[in-house]
């Protein structure tokens, strides 16, 4: 008798296996689900975030930024105005920025520089012929730039960085503006070159010079030998201004500066290295143009999230860090609930990433650029609590 | 922060979840499990297939032979043409009790006495060896739909057991990592009712077939009988 049943059984086997490996006949194959790229957020230490402009070309000298103590830091912000100042007016802010250093020193309880004398006699030339010292200083400021170019810069961003300063200036510059603006229309074509420079810092420059030029006229009556005396008198009373209007400029710009030190030294610290984090610019797949987000978008949501999070209590000592994927409607609301990439195996691990899903959940709906919706509908976020502390 | 770990996080899980690859990336007893479902499944629709050509052909055979039986043939004409070939179903049993009949009454004297008794013996017999080639194998379609599933279920609880393991090694317990284990062993439970679900059905379906060609042989076994007994009364009256 034929048994038909078992070649019928493999064929009918076959053919199913067939058509599940290589898809029905006339069936529409599987699409891929499509990957979309996450926006790279990263709620990173200060100096960390402005290091992710280094893709950027003005992002670079950002190492150099780095003030390694706070005395030094001191210093280039001294340096710092008196750069500024140089391109306004290259000759004065030189020797007031020197004059300046004592005011902070005195402060900060740093006597060993008053070496500004020796410039004093300069300013104090300035003063009666504004115009031509200036320019027979012009060659001046390129000489002290060579020497700390990179300290002009540290400090300018210290500067940024002192948000104090702006206030000192308004008041005891409107006298001196004048005379500062006459000596500008003396160098305007360097002013031209130090429109650059932000407002503030002309500020706190012109406030700087104040001191100076006090100092100076002080030493144009008393001795060329009581210029010691005076350029002290002179940093007293401008620190003393400058801390009677509001938080002295000098310790602001110090407290800054000790503040961006640590932030720095606890980056570079951390395992986190700069080039991983220079990396991170880029998406995985190299789809998403990171560039189209501009970094204050990015750090408008950045900020966004980070008030909302109140990291666990040992997340921070435990040095671990979530990644969380989370999608976004177009009206800047959360779209489902954030989804942890990686989750640490620690112990503070979850209660970490459930600290950053609330934080998530509670700051939107986020303010996004509409028409870059492409870009930011799709985030993944890295949380550190190291950052918030 | 650190864009390599993300990205190997990204990496990591596969989108790449057709049946093959997840047979492949099985645990070996997870494989096993799911090679002998699927070889159950084979063998149970190769019954299936036999039992349906059976009895299809078997329905057949009687219905034709009844339409000659009851048609006023001669009993010996179609005893002859029929005993000389291998019968099955009605033929058989109509072949068994005439043979039956046919020795009782070789010879010089013929054993009428208790012919009747021993044709129902015979085609006693006939019926059983009859119904148990229906019935045959009908038993492997009952095991398979009862225990495939909990076969299938065993390979998807040691698939997940792994899964954990894994998550366990990689200490990381995002959806991605745990999610391509947890479907492999869901495959096996797929095997498993896959070769369960026809094999219940079916088991239902041919056993009640089975039971109505075993009573119509019973049928026709008694019917024969009658006439057979009518015979043997008639003779021994004569």
């Amino acid at each position: 008798m034929i048994r038909p049943g078992l070649p019928t059984s493999v064929g009918l086997h076959a053919v199913l296996m067939a058509a599940i490996l290589f898809g029905w006949p006339g069936a529409t194959p599987q699409e891929d689900a499509t990957v979309v790229d996450a926006m790279p957020v990263e709620l990173v230490p200060v100096g960390a975030v402005s290091q992710i402009r280094l893709g950027q070309k003005t992002a670079k000298p950002k190492d150099e930024i780095v003030p390694k103590d706070v005395k030094q830091a001191a210093k280039e912000n001294q340096g710092n105005r008196a750069g500024t100042d140089a391109r306004e007016e290259p000759p004065p802010p030189m020797p007031e920025a020197k004059p300046a250093q004592p005011q902070k020193t005195a402060e900060l309880p740093k006597p060993p520089e008053p070496k500004p004398e020796p410039p004093k006699p300069e300013p104090a030339k300035a003063e009666p012929a504004k115009a031509p010292p200036p320019k027979a200083e012009i060659p001046k400021i390129p000489e002290p730039k060579p020497d700390q170019p990179k300290e002009a810069e540290k400090a300018k961003d210290v500067g940024e960085g002192a948000p104090p300063k702006p206030k000192d200036p308004p008041k005891d510059t409107a006298a001196l503006d004048k005379l500062l603006e006459e000596q500008k229309k003396a160098d305007e074509k360097k002013a031209a070159d130090a429109k650059a420079a932000a407002d503030a810092k002309a500020a706190a420059d012109k406030a700087a010079k104040l001191a100076a030029e006090k100092a100076a006229h002080e030493k144009a009556v008393k001795a060329a030998a009581d210029a010691k005396a005076a350029a002290d008198k002179a940093a007293k009373a401008a620190a003393e201004k400058a801390a009677a209007q509001t938080a002295s400029t000098g310790t602001g710009k110090t407290f800054s500066s000790e503040i961006s030190d640590v932030l720095n030294k606890s980056h570079t610290g951390s395992s986190s290295g700069r080039e991983t984090k220079v990396a991170s610019l880029g998406s995985p797949s190299g789809r998403l143009d990171v560039a189209r987000m501009t970094q204050s978008e990015t750090d408008a949501l950045i900020g966004q999230i980070k008030k909302c999070w109140n990291p666990p209590i040992g997340a921070a000592e435990a040095n671990i860090k979530v990644v969380l994927r989370f999608s976004l409607n177009r009206d800047g609301t959360l779209n489902g609930t954030p989804e942890p990439v990686s989750v640490p195996s620690h112990p503070a691990g979850v209660g970490l990433a459930r600290s950053a899903q609330r934080a998530l959940m509670q700051c939107g709906p986020y303010r996004m650029p509409p028409d870059k919706f492409q870009v930011w509908q799709l985030v993944e976020a890295t949380f550190d609590p190291k950052d918030v502390f | 922060m650190n864009p390599e770990v993300a990205q190997a996080a990204l990496a990591a899980p596969h989108a790449d979840v057709t049946l093959l690859t997840m047979f492949w990336s099985a645990h070996i007893v997870v494989k096993l499990v799911m090679l002998g479902l699927f070889s159950a499944s084979v063998w149970c629709w190769a019954i299936i297939v036999d039992k349906i050509f059976l009895y299809m052909r078997a329905r057949r055979q009687m219905d034709n032979f009844e339409q000659v039986f009851w048609s006023g043939q001669s009993l010996e004409d179609l005893y002859r043409t029929l005993s000389n070939r291998t019968n099955h179903g009605m033929p058989a049993l109509f072949v068994a009790a005439m043979r039956e009949w046919k020795r009782s009454h070789e010879g010089g004297r013929p054993a009428i006495g208790s012919l009747q008794q021993r044709i129902d013996k015979v085609m006693d017999v006939t019926i059983g060896r009859e119904v148990e080639r229906f019935q045959s194998n009908l038993l492997v379609l009952a095991t398979i739909g009862s225990s495939s599933p909990f076969i299938g279920l065993f390979g998807t609880v040691w698939g997940i057991m792994t899964a954990f393991q894994g998550i366990a090694a990689s200490k990381n317990t995002s959806l991605a990592v745990v999610a391509p284990g947890i479907a492999e062993a869901l495959f096996a439970t797929a095997i498993g009712l896959v070769a369960a679900i026809p094999a219940v059905i079916a088991y239902n379906k041919l056993s009640s077939d089975a039971g109505s060609l075993g009573a119509r042989l019973e049928t026709f076994a008694d019917e024969f009988s009658a006439i057979l007994s009518r015979q043997i009364d008639e003779r021994q009256a004569a």
